[in-house]
């Protein structure tokens, strides 16, 4: 059985213990500091923020920098032998025919000589080659002074005559011993090269 | 001062402002309220100043969401609540009755306590026993009676920031106070034996 004296003394004991429990008063200031840890939160924040938008603006410059680069270099290396070919090849003049007989001989060979180099690739092969290519073909060359001296001949002299020339003479009756001298050793005689084609 | 008058400068700056509660204006209106709920259950001024500066952190983070808060105050207590337990839970400060001095012996230093030199230290020294005995209840109970404990909230208002209805507020602290008195009355009978 409980006593209700005592049960009211004990509810009395317990609220007077109780209104005090959460009655405590913070240091004065507590408004001040929260407001200073707020502000510094949030100049923190913000300076974070800041770095962060800077690291992302430093990444895109860099990404964009290896970007270039890579497509720069990666250029270079694609392009097709083709594409050079095509810019290296121009219209080729046509080779003036020029009077001056000594010129010639060298223009020609220019022309043949295959330029010799340390270690040409195939598309310098190729490309030299085009370059060094006449237009037309058979190449014209200038004509020799043999060759031009032949032609104001035929162009001067009649043509009977040049019928008539144009027939060996009949050698001369000899006997048969000094027909054996009369005629030349012809293997002994050096044969000269003919200028003309 | 300076402090002061920063204070009231951004509060009506943000009252001029907006309508809605700024982080400013709840730190000017619930500051010792929040500080109160965090004391009645870490019972330490350190440790209740650390948790009301986490709490109006955690509000910072969700100003934007400020707007949207029907209930301030409720709101803001039930965020000190969770804070102040978080804290408690971390730190492991639960005292029980067997940690110190023994209940028996702080009813004797309570009731031979002079009034006018000791009183302070037999304040000091009941509120020690409450809190022990506290410690030694259920944990829904010791948590509605010790939010029942600060002065700025009604049980409406616990109600809402321990998420149950009101009547179980009200149960739940018929019951603490049932066995508050219980434990009380077999430390007084000890004592009667002694």
């Amino acid at each position: 059985m409980i006593d209700p004296e005592n049960d009211r003394k004990m509810d009395e004991m317990l609220d007077s213990m109780l209104a005090n429990y959460s009655a405590a008063e913070p240091r004065p200031g507590l408004e001040t500091r929260i407001l200073a840890n707020l502000r510094e939160a949030e100049e923190k924040k913000a300076t974070q923020g800041w770095w962060n938008f800077k690291w992302i603006w430093a990444g895109a410059v860099a990404a964009a920098i290896i970007v270039a680069a890579v497509l720069i270099s990666g250029g270079h290396r694609v392009a097709p032998p083709t594409n050079v070919i095509v810019k290296t090849r121009q219209p080729a003049p046509q080779p003036e025919i020029q009077p001056h007989a000594a010129i010639a001989p060298k223009q020609v060979g220019k022309i043949h000589r295959r330029e010799p180099s340390a270690a040409p690739t195939t598309q310098q092969n190729a490309t030299l080659a085009l370059r060094d290519r006449p237009a037309v073909f058979p190449t014209p060359t200038p004509l020799s002074e043999q060759e031009k001296l032949l032609l104001s001949y035929v162009a001067s002299t009649p043509r009977e005559e040049m019928i008539a020339q144009s027939h060996p003479d009949e050698p001369p009756v000899v006997g048969e011993q000094d027909q054996t001298e009369a005629i030349p050793d012809l293997t002994h005689i050096p044969q000269k090269l003919s200028n003309t084609r | 001062m300076a402090g002061k008058a920063i204070l009231g400068e951004m509060v009506l700056k943000s009252l001029a402002t907006e309508a809605a509660p700024t982080v400013e204006t709840l730190v000017a209106d619930h500051s010792q309220m929040v500080f109160r709920i965090a004391y009645s259950i870490l019972r330490n001024h350190h440790d209740a100043e650390d948790a009301a500066q986490e709490c109006f952190l955690r509000v910072w983070k969700h100003k934007d969401r400020l707007q949207d808060v029907q209930n301030a105050k409720t709101w803001l207590a039930r965020i000190a609540w969770t804070t102040s337990l978080d804290k408690r839970r971390s730190s492991h400060k639960i005292l029980s009755l067997n940690d110190g001095e023994s209940g028996t012996e702080l009813m004797e230093s309570l009731s031979d306590a002079r009034p006018a030199a000791d009183e302070q230290l037999a304040e000091r020294q009941k509120q020690q026993l409450l809190q022990r005995l506290i410690a030694g209840l259920p944990e829904d109970l010791a948590q509605t009676l010790e939010l029942s404990t600060v002065q700025e909230l009604n049980s409406a208002e616990i109600a809402e920031v321990m998420k149950i209805p009101e009547g179980s507020v009200r149960t739940r602290l018929f019951r603490a106070r049932k066995q508050l008195k219980e434990k009380l009355a077999v430390l007084l009978e000890e004592k009667k034996h002694d």
